[in-house]
């Protein structure tokens, strides 16, 4: 059933009214994700990943608010739904583990009585013993060692890497069409977090989840996804495939991540190529492309006027004056090929 | 509970010595035991030759000045109601280095130094973002012109586009100022980039020493291995050929390690010998040493 899209977000912004002003999380965002598909967020602290998440669940809470936009999942729009479908909906067929895994379990109940209760709200109809029996199925497939007998247990008896697993088991329990992940690895080791890695690359074989994964980690991306999203300052800076984002880059920004970061353990690195400045205050976001203040090719119109999305091929866009027609041809971006990824910008 | 136990290394002046392990394998205890934050309850800790161990408050003062720290959090590592003059100068007042004029003209000397402005100086650091707070920090490090840096992990709290702003710094101020620094991280691709020779921890010991190229090329301890496969790695096409060994269970507690080899209870190499006795650092030639009873 690959290749038709679950799910396409169309030009969402959503903001906080704090009594400073307005906080401009996200602003103008499209994207879709098809069937069977494990789409990569990739972006810095702040940069409206959560966000954007949470606008898809429907989980925006006052001072916020969804100004604008589309959310269309399995052909409805989410947008035009009530708090009470869209709670039918949260956990049936789209399910989210958080940031913070402490936050979503509960201290005081044994792991058996959340999922239990959790697969019973889905299913009422379920008797107890077998709700339980799929728990600790659930407990199996995300490979808790003895799930019986571990089921009994409370979350702090819980290592972070297992306790991540009881949030991914529970939320498949449901059998969700969606899973969205928000930096599902970030507080946990790497030896832990390679093992929820395979596991979430084992799931997406076995049961063909669509996932969106959220994280920071160019890395997490190049172990899971397919597709690829770079979000920056609220906004898409570059979306594609893993061959565009990682081989192709065709925005700054996406090459200044990049060259930020040791890329080849292999080799004797060079100087990392940091990217200056800072990421921008979204209360007064600036007036054109989010990264203008920042980028080593900057042109006049990029301070004054949001960029266009340019089209590069049927997987890849980005949104960058650069790639415009009309704008100077720069060595390095000569027709959108970048010929040296490690390259120092020039125009520096 | 010993968060560090037995362990024996040294740091040769002007190189990088990296420090990596898991969360809780004791990578800031030991930073903080050598420049004698922490009592050390067994063992000794030399400073260009001079035993620091048991060294009053009072005679240890002079060697401070040549032993500075960057901590972890730039968040909870700065005073909230000190303002930047006073957090760079505080150091300098202790050392008695530089007097009113001058010592102000010297913080505006290290804030040009790392990146700041000049009208930052009053401010409060909840004024900055994570990196600017970092900045002040190293600020602070430097205010009294030491010899020895503890990074502990000076950028894990930071973006990554600013992360590089900040390694970059600090190379350039170990040639710029003949610098040692002990870098402590869990992320080792970072430590791999800076390091001139790295540590493996792994539960308060020292696993696998060698120079930073060669534990790469060559990893011998099989903890190293697993933690080197594990690395996320922001290539697909490497990603792919890199056969990754995927550690069981989970690391085990500090209060009531293991006998034997501490890395036993996950170690795909396991034999009898392992829970028994615990192995020794011991050297595999050109400075490369392992502790395992295995390789
Ligand atoms: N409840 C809220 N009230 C006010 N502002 C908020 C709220 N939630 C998020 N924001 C702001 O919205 C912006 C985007 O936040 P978001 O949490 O989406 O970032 P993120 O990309 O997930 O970052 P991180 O990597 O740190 O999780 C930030 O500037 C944040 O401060
Ligand atoms: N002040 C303290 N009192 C008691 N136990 C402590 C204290 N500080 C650290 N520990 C314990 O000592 C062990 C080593 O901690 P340490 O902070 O050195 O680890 P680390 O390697 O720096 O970890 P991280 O990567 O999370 O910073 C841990 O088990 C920790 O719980
Ligand atoms: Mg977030
Ligand atoms: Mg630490």
């Amino acid at each position: 059933m690959s290749g038709e899209p679950l799910l396409e977000v169309k030009n969402i912004s959503t903001s906080f009214f704090s009594h400073l002003g307005e906080i401009q999380a996200v602003r103008g965002v499209s994207f879709y994700l098809n069937r069977g598909d494990v789409l990569g967020i990739v972006g810095e602290s702040g940069s409206g990943k959560s966000v954007t998440a949470l606008s898809i669940m429907g989980l925006i809470e006052k001072p916020g608010k969804i100004k604008q936009g589309e959310i269309i999942f399995n052909g409805e729009d989410l947008m035009k739904k009530s708090q009470r479908e869209m709670c039918e909906l949260r956990g049936n067929e789209i399910s989210m583990i958080f940031q913070d895994p402490m936050t979503s379990l509960n201290p005081v109940y044994r792991i058996e009585n959340q999922m239990v209760e959790v697969i019973r709200y889905h299913n009422r109809n379920l008797s107890r013993k077998k709700a339980v029996a799929q728990a600790v199925e659930m407990l199996r497939l995300v490979k808790i060692p003895e799930p019986e007998k571990q089921i009994k247990s409370y979350p702090h008896e819980f290592s972070g890497g297992m306790r991540q697993r009881v949030m991914i088991a529970t939320a498949l329990s449901s059998n969700p069409g969606l899973l969205i992940a928000d930096e599902p690895t970030t507080a946990l080791d790497v030896t832990i977090q390679a093992q929820i890695l395979d596991l979430m690359n084992d799931l997406r074989a076995r049961i063909n989840a669509s996932i969106i994964l959220i994280t920071h980690d160019l890395g997490v991306i190049a172990e899971v996804c397919s597709r690829i999203i770079v979000m920056y300052g609220g906004t898409i800076m570059e979306a594609g495939n893993e061959r565009d984002i990682f081989y192709n880059p065709q925005n700054p920004y996406t090459v200044g991540l990049h060259q930020s970061i040791p890329s080849n353990l292999a080799i004797s690195e060079k100087r990392l190529v940091p990217i200056r400045g800072t990421p921008p205050n979204l209360m007064y976001p600036p007036k054109g492309c989010p990264f203008s203040p920042r980028c080593s090719y900057t042109m006049r119109i990029c301070l004054e006027e949001a960029a266009p999305t340019i089209r590069l091929s049927d997987t890849h866009i980005s949104v960058c004056w650069l790639l415009h027609e009309n704008a100077p041809k720069i060595n390095g971006y000569s027709k959108g090929k970048i010929v040296d990824r490690y390259k120092t910008p020039s125009g520096s | 509970m010993k968060a560090v136990d037995d362990v024996s290394f040294h740091i040769d002046r002007g190189e990088t010595f990296g420090l990596v392990g898991e969360s809780g394998c004791g990578k800031s205890t030991m930073g903080r035991t050598i420049i004698r934050l922490y009592n050390v309850t067994g063992g000794e800790i030399f400073l260009d030759g001079t035993n620091l161990t048991a060294m009053s408050e009072k005679n240890l003062l002079p060697f401070r000045k040549r032993m500075q720290m960057i901590f972890q959090d730039p968040y909870a590592s700065l005073n909230p109601r000190m303002t930047v003059t006073d957090i760079v100068g505080e150091g300098i007042l202790v050392h008695n280095i530089f007097k009113d004029r001058e010592r102000q003209e010297r913080i505006f000397e290290l804030l040009d130094y790392v990146g700041l402005k000049r009208e930052h100086a009053n401010r409060y650091p909840h004024e900055f973002s994570g990196g600017q707070r970092q900045r002040i920090g190293i600020a602070r490090a430097l205010a009294v012109e030491p010899e020895l840096i503890i990074c502990d992990e000076p950028i894990s709290a930071l973006d990554v586009s600013i992360q590089a702003q900040i390694v970059n710094m600090l190379e350039d101020f170990q040639d710029e100022m003949k610098l040692t620094y002990l870098f402590i991280a869990h992320d080792l691709s970072m430590v791999k980039h800076i390091s001139d020779r790295i540590g493996v921890m792994y539960l308060g010991m020292f696993a696998e020493v060698a120079e930073s190229y060669e534990l790469y090329a060559h990893p011998q301890h099989p903890y190293t291995r697993a933690l080197l496969s594990a690395i996320p790695i922001p290539d697909p096409d490497l990603t792919r050929k890199n056969k990754r060994t995927i550690l069981r269970g989970d690391v085990p507690s500090p209060i009531d390690p293991p006998d034997g080899c501490r890395f036993a209870t996950r170690c795909p190499l396991v034999s009898d010998l392992c829970t028994k006795a615990t192995p020794e650092l011991i050297d595999k030639g050109a400075g490369h040493f392992v502790a395992c009873h295995n390789v």
